[in-house]
């Protein structure tokens, strides 16, 4: 992959599938969470920097100071950046560039919301989001890096037929 | 050594029922309604006083790697006896356990058995397949076994338990074990292949695949499978011009 940013939406952070698929395959080395609910909790920092392999280094931030942080930084390895949630993702929309590739991973299933995949499960307001972004950037639907990329298409056609 | 707070009988018996604990997995709360099933067995057992409206929410959302999932339960029980919010602690460690055991059981001590018992198949085909079923679950009874009282016990820093024993490590440790697992499987199968067989062949073997190992500075498996399959051709084309 060209691409050394993968900005990556999964509910369960950093789990099994993200060290023994994205971070192996991709020799990852700096992972980056953002999310304003995790960012301070020294418990799961520790937790999460327990169970990443040694060579890979983990910073959690909030939207707030990954801002800050993401704009001026020159990344020379693949880099993870994770997020919790697709309004995460879209409230950080004006850092994304061509060069970040983005992927959705898994959005649980909650009440009310629609199965896009069979991981991924979205309400209207994330659908709305979800699109939005999709009209300006590739956005696939993807667990593991040597799966099928699944496109995400036609959603705002689906919306207005929802209304 | 962590003190039991369930009698053996029954931690025996937690272990048989979290061997069908993904009898119900599925994409909507994939393993929540097992995790219900096995705390509802601790709850009635031992009179936790678990209220049914917090036991019927822990049948949401939920995922970790089966075979730890005896310490997730024993942190619940923790948390709760200690009111703070159990589900709040299981969110965070059920992503973090199923790193850890992914990575472990299913990349680590599967291939590691797997590789071993191909090397006692030689000698016997019984004894692998014996070999394999007992060396793999060796590792997973005593988890499944211990995990509640650990996890009970550490409570919410029930990682410290896993830096503790250097958990990580055995992944890397592993690694390396069947790497060299691995050549002295094929070296088998080149000793069956190739009649009369030249040890200093096996030597130059063992040399190029450190020196790939260094040139590379990364543990390999695919790589070393390749590499020794590469040399097992040569040295086949060799002898027969």
């Amino acid at each position: 992959m060209q691409k050394k940013i993968i900005f990556r939406v999964d509910d369960r952070l950093i789990h099994g599938q993200v060290i023994e698929g994205w971070i192996k395959y991709y020799k990852i080395s700096h992972i980056y969470i953002v999310n304003d609910r995790i960012y301070g909790d020294v418990l799961q920092e520790l937790i999460y920097n327990s169970v990443l392999p040694d060579y890979c280094n983990l910073e959690i931030f909030n939207k707030k100071t990954f801002r800050t942080f993401f704009s001026g930084e020159i990344f020379d390895n693949h880099t993870l950046v994770l997020f919790e949630n697709i309004k995460d993702l879209y409230d950080l929309r004006d850092l994304i560039t061509e060069k970040i590739y983005i992927n959705i991973g898994c959005v649980a299933s909650r009440e009310h919301k629609i199965e896009i995949t069979d991981t991924v499960f979205l309400d209207l307001e994330e659908l709305r989001k979800l699109s939005e972004l999709r009209e300006k950037y590739n956005i696939y639907i993807k667990k593991l890096p040597w799966d099928t990329n699944i496109e995400i298409k036609n959603f705002y056609t689906f919306l207005k037929e929802m209304k | 050594m962590v003190n039991s707070i369930i009698k053996k009988i029954e931690k025996f018996k937690l272990l048989l029922k979290s061997l069908v604990y993904q009898g119900n997995w599925n994409y909507d709360n994939m393993q929540g309604t097992g995790f219900y099933y096995l705390l509802d067995y601790i709850n009635t057992k031992h009179k936790i006083g678990i209220a049914k409206e917090l036991l019927r929410k822990t049948t949401g959302y939920f995922n970790t790697n089966p075979f730890l999932i005896t310490f997730i339960l024993g942190i619940w029980c923790k948390e709760f006896k200690n009111n703070i919010d159990p589900n709040y602690t299981r969110k965070i460690y059920g992503p973090a356990l199923s790193a850890l055991g992914d990575r472990f059981f299913w990349h680590t001590l599967k291939p590691l058995t797997f590789v071993l018992s191909a090397i006692i198949v030689f000698y016997s085909p019984l004894l692998s397949l014996i070999f394999y079923i007992v060396f793999f679950n060796i590792f997973h009874f005593y988890f499944l076994y211990n995990g509640f009282d650990i996890g009970y016990y550490y409570g919410r820093n029930a990682i410290e338990w896993f830096n503790k024993i250097k958990f990580t490590k055995w992944n890397t440790v592993g690694e390396v074990v069947i790497l060299f697992s691995m050549g002295i499987f094929l070296s088998m199968l080149l000793k069956i292949e190739v009649q009369n067989l030249n040890m200093s062949i096996l030597l130059i073997f063992a040399i190029v695949f450190l020196l790939t190992l260094l040139i590379v500075k990364k543990i390999n498996i695919s790589l070393a499978l390749l590499l020794y399959t590469t040399l097992l051709l040569i040295n086949m084309v060799i002898r027969v011009y």
